[in-house]
């Protein structure tokens, strides 16, 4: 802690508290969202909610060597069996050699490339013995510029010529020759090196984690040249399959790969576990994104968590911190702090010594009772506050202790020595200075003692009252299942609509996703299957307005201007031009429990449509499985997003399976942030937010999100609980008929 | 519908329809709504529009008078241009009418201003 504080001394004006209404009252806000009609039961849980979130999706990031002749892209080709078995564990990357390998014509083929020769005609055997090594310097050269570019890397996997250099790469790294490092090595067909100037790598054992795979019946690197590699590696897992040369992946050698990768990805869960990355809320990754909007460099005095409703920060201005104050709905206000202590004597001494401090800097000063440093701020920051014109009010906010306003005025008076020479002005006074007593976060044991105590000027309120003024309770047009307010203004936020952005909403329902996302002034498009939905002809859920519709509620906030259309189409078709590109997709696809998935389409064969028929049709729908859903959603979003631009949206799940590799993924699509809103005990819908990284490229749907049928396990859970209920009642009121007849008795 | 958007539709959902570009327009029904001018957005989505697909579809429903052809070079000082392009986009709306499918002549409904881009069951079999 000292040590993080040390820059305060160095920076002018830059200290902030953000106080946001912490992580107690913010799941109770999520949580009392009406959903699903559960609400009893989810607050009972909403404690361990928050604790179980874990990490996105982390992979083992492995760089691939190919063998001699080959290059990336041709080597990313013929492994196509061996990506798709380790792709829930590993992510790889694929680089070529940089050397240009020459046919008997004399001209170098781009795609024939090698990491070094091992003969002076600039050609490469891998039987060759005592050669020299041509162009092997450049090959590290560059190896270290890619992990440098696009590294670190947790493992290397090589074939052939390539896994000869990945050899030689882990022998390096046990002498401590490289300036980056790996954690494990696969190597399929290695061998040792036989060039002169490769001897002296091999003489020492190598401690580095190796999988081994190579052919039986491999007649150009002979079983007999792998497993003279193999025997310098001190615990090497040897996997011999009865093929020749090439990367296999069938059979036991799959399940030898899947199970050395899956004990190195173990490893990464555990190692991101230690450092504490779990438990990403709400909070942070709505202020991460609004930090990238506005490109805020911002420090961290003390890293966000969970167990405090505050986080302190360190701007360049105070300009950044209305900035954020602009964006965020979640920050309650942002405070440009004085002074933080454990006790409060201690800050009283703290800001009377301020006062003194005529030094211009902060002055750090070690406590002698407590032996932990204190930070006084300098006399300049609360000078500004002093003018005789200024007329100024002190707040006292205490943080899970109620105090009356008796006792609260009672502080401030502990603050009259602070020569305040304003009027006091309790309506829009020009400065507020703000006090906080903080008391934990556990309301059942509250000390008598504040935690921490804080005291600064009030720089800048967040945008909570934009979820009143936006809130569904006034809002002309809703349906069912129509967005709350809170949670639709921060999806806007996550996907980082800012002013003149074209953001795209396809299962637009009531609109409450474009009304945020306007109000961020970006120009919105929606489309939904529901025709009476969006024609606002379906069963009101009140009194029903003359002039209902998405176009309506935006035009209640002013910001009719920014409504581009709504257009009734099935999402499972394309319907946009090609090269449309939206700046945010968000969304709010239905679950299948209160709006049913579907598209158009019908079970019959040889279905035809009469004539007379065709003028009003409504068209039959047939199931719109989610896990098609989400494919078709990532595969648009892939297609139609902007490089760099976000896709944000729920995914329902059942708790207890949730495991953040079965989420759904693409490869052009990056998950940047995930968390969780309990809808009952056993279900809930996780916010996930995808940034699209690469330039769109024809995948394969994604088998992962396949795993979730989130409707059947929905009702089939909610069999067992109504039964359970029935069976508990049945229990009570049997007992309590016997007590009542023992009572009687006695 | 605003033309906006009829410059980002297609009926490619169609079996068979290639491209599904341009849907013609025929309108019974058109309506102007005036809404604030915003510049930086105007500048921002004219080099994501199709302007002559822009152009014919205004001059098919008869509100192309005064816009130019093809897009003037520096437009994005031109603020005459912004303005005739933001009225264009945004203000001149279709509330009733029909689009047509370019390849297939299959028609889409407009009503109160929303394009029903649904196929039956029996075309997506």
């Amino acid at each position: 802690m000292t040590k993080t504080f040390n820059f305060q001394t160095i920076s002018r004006i830059s200290n902030n508290l953000m106080s946001c209404n912490g992580n107690n009252s913010l799941n109770r806000k999520i949580i009392n969202i009406k959903y699903m009609g559960k609400m009893s039961v989810s607050d009972q849980n909403s404690n361990q909610s928050t604790s179980e979130r874990k990490e996105d999706r982390p992979k083992l990031k492995i760089l691939a060597f190919h063998g001699y002749r080959q290059n990336g892209a041709l080597f990313r080709g013929k492994i196509g069996s061996f990506r798709k078995a380790v792709s829930k564990y590993a992510q790889l990357t694929f680089i070529s050699a940089p050397h240009k390998v020459f046919n008997e014509e004399g001209g170098g083929d781009e795609d024939h490339r090698s990491w070094w020769f091992n003969a002076e005609d600039n050609t490469f055997s891998g039987k060759c013995l005592g050669g020299p090594a041509i162009g092997f310097e450049a090959t590290l050269r560059l190896v270290e510029k890619i992990v440098q570019e696009h590294g670190p890397f947790d493992g290397f996997m090589g074939f052939s010529q390539g896994a000869c250099l990945v050899g030689l790469l882990a022998a390096m790294q046990q002498k401590g020759y490289l300036p980056y490092t790996f954690k494990f090595a696969i190597f399929a067909s290695g061998f040792r090196s036989g060039s002169l100037v490769h001897k002296g790598f091999y003489d020492e054992e190598i401690e580095l984690p190796s999988l081994h795979v190579y052919g039986e019946s491999d007649s150009i690197i002979p079983k007999e040249m792998s497993e003279s590699l193999i025997s310098l590696f001190v615990k090497p897992i040897v996997a011999e399959h009865s093929g020749g040369h090439y990367v296999a992946c069938s059979g036991a050698i799959k399940d030898a790969y899947l199970d050395f990768l899956h004990d190195k990805h173990q490893d990464l869960l555990d190692e991101q576990n230690k450092k504490g990355k779990n438990n990403i809320s709400q909070q942070s990754s709505e202020m991460q994104s609004i930090v990238s909007i506005f490109k805020i460099p911002i420090k961290y005095i003390e890293k966000p968590c969970d167990k405090k409703p505050y986080w302190i920060v360190e701007l360049p201005t105070e300009e950044y911190a209305m900035k954020i104050a602009s964006r965020s709905v979640l920050i309650k206000n942002c405070i440009e702090l004085w002074s933080t202590t454990k006790s409060v004597s201690q800050l009283h001494l703290n800001l009377r010594n301020a006062l003194l401090n005529t030094s211009g800097q902060w002055i750090v000063q070690k406590s002698s009772e407590t032996g932990t440093s204190e930070h006084i701020c300098p006399y300049s920051l609360i000078e500004t506050c002093c003018p005789a014109s200024k007329s100024f009010k002190i707040e006292v906010e205490t943080f899970c202790k109620h105090y009356t306003m008796k006792e609260k005025v009672d502080k401030i008076e502990t603050f009259s020595y602070l020569p305040l020479k304003g009027p006091v002005k309790l309506k829009n006074p020009d400065v507020t200075l703000s006090y906080l007593e903080f008391y934990g976060v556990d309301p059942n044991n509250v000390p008598n003692e504040p935690y921490e105590v804080f005291f600064g000027r009030w720089v800048a309120d967040g945008q909570r009252d934009v979820i009143q003024y936006h809130s569904l309770k006034k809002r002309q047009f809703i349906g069912n299942t129509s967005m709350d307010a809170q949670l639709a203004l921060i999806m806007a936020n996550q996907a980082r609509v800012t002013s003149g952005d074209l953001v795209l909403d396809p299962f637009v329902g009531s609109g409450s996703l474009l009304v945020a996302a306007a109000h961020f002034g970006g120009y919105v498009w929606g489309s939904d299957i529901d025709f009476m939905m969006l024609h606002a002809r379906t069963r009101p859920t009140r009194a029903r307005a003359k002039d209902e519709s998405i176009r309506g509620n935006m035009r209640q906030y002013g910001t009719e201007c920014r409504y581009l259309d709504a257009v009734v189409s099935d999402f499972s078709l394309p319907m946009w031009r090609q090269g449309v590109q939206f700046d945010a997709i968000i969304t709010d696809p239905p679950y299948g429990v209160r709006e049913p998935t579907e598209k158009i389409g019908i079970e019959k064969d040889n279905y035809t449509l009469s004539v007379q028929h065709l003028v009003n049709h409504i068209p039959s729908k047939v199931e719109y499985g989610l896990p098609q859903l989400y494919g078709d959603l990532l595969e648009f979003a892939a297609k139609h997003l902007r490089k760099g631009k976000r896709l944000v949206c729920w995914y329902p799940m059942v708790r207890d399976e949730y495991d953040p590799l079965d989420l759904p993924s693409h490869p052009c699509l990056e998950l940047v942030a995930n968390s969780e809103q309990p809808l009952s005990r056993l279900t809930c819908r996780r916010l996930l937010t995808y940034e699209k990284r690469h330039d769109y490229i024809d995948a394969q749907p994604d088998a992962n999100a396949g795993t979730h049928n989130f409707r059947e396990k929905y009702f089939a859970l909610g069999e067992i609980t109504r039964r359970e209920k029935k069976e508990r009642r049945a229990e009570e009121m049997a007992r309590a008929a016997f007590y009542k007849s023992k009572n009687g008795v006695t | 519908m605003k033309l906006i958007t009829h410059n980002m539709l297609t009926s490619k959902c169609l079996k068979g329809v290639m491209t599904g570009y341009p849907l013609a327009i025929n309108a019974t029904d058109v309506k102007i709504t005036e809404v604030d001018f915003n510049p930086e957005f105007i500048t921002r989505v004219i080099p994501k529009l199709d302007w002559e697909v822009l152009w014919h579809a205004a001059n098919s429903i008869g509100h192309s008078e005064g816009l130019p052809k093809s897009i003037e070079p520096k437009f994005e000082e031109n603020e005459d241009f912004l303005k005739k392009a933001h009225k264009i986009l945004l203000e001149v709306e279709i509330e009733e009418g029909h689009l047509t499918c370019p390849e297939s002549g299959r028609q889409f409904p407009i009503s109160k201003g929303i394009p029903n881009m649904l196929l039956t069951e029996a075309e997506v079999q």
